[in-house]
């Protein structure tokens, strides 16, 4: 008897042990999908936005973010579609007075929902920029119409294309990309927060100004996304100064000193 | 020219560059008083639901009212503006709108006065003309009154590229 009574406790500690397993990769699961775009939460009614099947030239990092990968940047398109009205619309990208960001974003991740509220308390793209943000959603074939509606704030001009996620390679919402008015696509990438976006977009116009009105296409994603431009002409600066890589004066502490003249300024 | 953007019967070939909004005017929900004469019959604050088209050389913004005043203003000296509004069906054939089909467009139709709200240097024509049994008003505004000419033959281009069928 007492054998059989062990044999069922170890029977039931094993499978215990079982189910925990199962749950724990279950919530990984779940953890993963939604940090990808896929809300399993009960009563969510909105459409599931990840396919992987649209996921484009697109790789998703360890925190579910998009990430560029290496080729020429996206040929800018002027943007067709609806509005979460159903309203016809056309955006024009190239020839407009001033830079746009494209914000793609989705109805379903939460990610994007910090994004919408902050482009509604913005009313456009994040401070220096001076661009104006159009938000991209995919099609009423893959989004909610009211779902969007309720999200999009009344300043941004929204516009649902799955085309346009197709025309600019992109899978996984939240995605930026800042196209120039007169030289295309300059600068794209994923981002996590509104400063993070903000420090995103700021290299990609410091980058696209010193890219110079190069054709468009003709730089590499990476070149944008990495600085490589920015870096090469800086150190070209100090190349021209005199100062090439490994000299002395790089490696010395600024503030080595007291008597430097910023020191010396502070103290009178 | 680029693909046709088409909405509430109304069809739109833009220029290359060109940005397009074809809305639906959304009903109040509020309602008006009957009216003496018509006790029981009720309609909304808004007036029924009529769809409207904005085109422009330059970013429209998010926030249009139907003759596209928020985007007047934001017009530059080479910039166009072109507004299709529609009226009631029973406006249709009415003398006012008498004229059939879109204008042609001619340097001489505009004016600064010919405005909805008169801004410097600009100028404007409206037009009410009935198509597939529909009344509507053309409304196009110029960046330039001194430059109206070449910028005439802009938006007599983009007016080309309207297409209205029957609802």
């Amino acid at each position: 008897m007492t054998v059989l009574v062990v044999v069922l406790l170890l029977v039931v500690l094993l499978l215990g042990v079982l189910v925990a397993g199962l749950l724990r990769s279950h919530a990984e699961i779940l953890r993963a999908l939604h940090d990808l775009g896929v809300n399993l939460d009960d009563g969510h009614t909105g459409p599931r936005t990840f396919d992987v099947s649209d996921r484009g030239s697109q790789e998703v990092n360890e925190s579910g973010l998009a990430v560029p990968v290496a080729g020429p940047l996206p040929v800018a398109q002027d943007l067709r579609g609806v509005t979460p009205e159903g309203d016809a619309v056309q955006v024009a990208l190239l020839g407009a007075n001033q830079p746009t960001l494209l914000a793609f974003l989705s109805s379903g991740c939460t990610t994007c929902l910090d994004f919408w509220s902050e482009l509604a308390r913005h009313r456009g793209a994040p401070a220096g920029v001076g661009a104006r943000v159009v938000a991209v959603t995919k099609g009423p074939d893959a989004e909610s119409p009211s779902a969007v509606a309720e999200l999009a704030p009344p300043d941004v001009v929204t516009i649902m294309s799955t085309e346009a996620y197709e025309d600019f390679g992109v899978g996984v919402a939240p995605y930026f990309v800042l196209v120039d008015a007169r030289r295309g696509v300059i600068g794209e990438g994923a981002a996590r927060t509104w400063s993070q976006l903000a420090g995103l977009l700021e290299k990609a116009v410091a980058d696209g100004v010193v890219a110079g009105g190069g054709a468009q296409g003709a730089l590499s994603r990476r070149d944008v996304l990495s600085g490589r431009a920015r870096r090469d002409l800086v150190d070209d600066e100090l190349a021209r100064a005199g100062i090439i890589p490994g000299d002395p004066s790089l490696y010395e502490d600024p503030h080595a000193g007291s008597d430097g003249p910023g020191e010396g300024g502070r103290s009178r | 020219m680029t693909r046709p953007v088409a909405a509430h019967g109304i069809s739109i070939t833009p220029p290359r560059g060109w940005e397009v909004r074809i809305d639906l005017r959304r009903e109040d929900p509020i309602v008006a008083p009957a009216a003496p004469r018509l006790p029981g019959e009720t309609i909304s604050r808004s007036g029924t639901m009529t769809p409207f088209a904005h085109l422009g050389s330059f970013a429209l913004p998010a926030r249009r009212s139907d003759y596209g005043a928020e985007a007047v203003e934001r017009m530059k000296a080479r910039d166009v503006f072109v507004a299709l509004v529609e009226f009631d069906r029973e406006a249709a054939d009415t003398p006012m709108f008498a004229r059939r089909g879109l204008p042609a467009l001619r340097m001489t139709d505009f004016h600064p006065t010919a405005m909805q709200r008169p801004m410097p240097h600009m100028c404007g024509a409206q037009w009410f003309f009935t198509e597939q049994g529909r009344a509507f008003c053309l409304y196009v505004v110029l960046g330039s009154w001194v430059l109206r000419r070449s910028l005439v033959t802009t938006a007599s281009r983009t007016v080309k590229g309207i297409r209205i069928s029957p609802r």
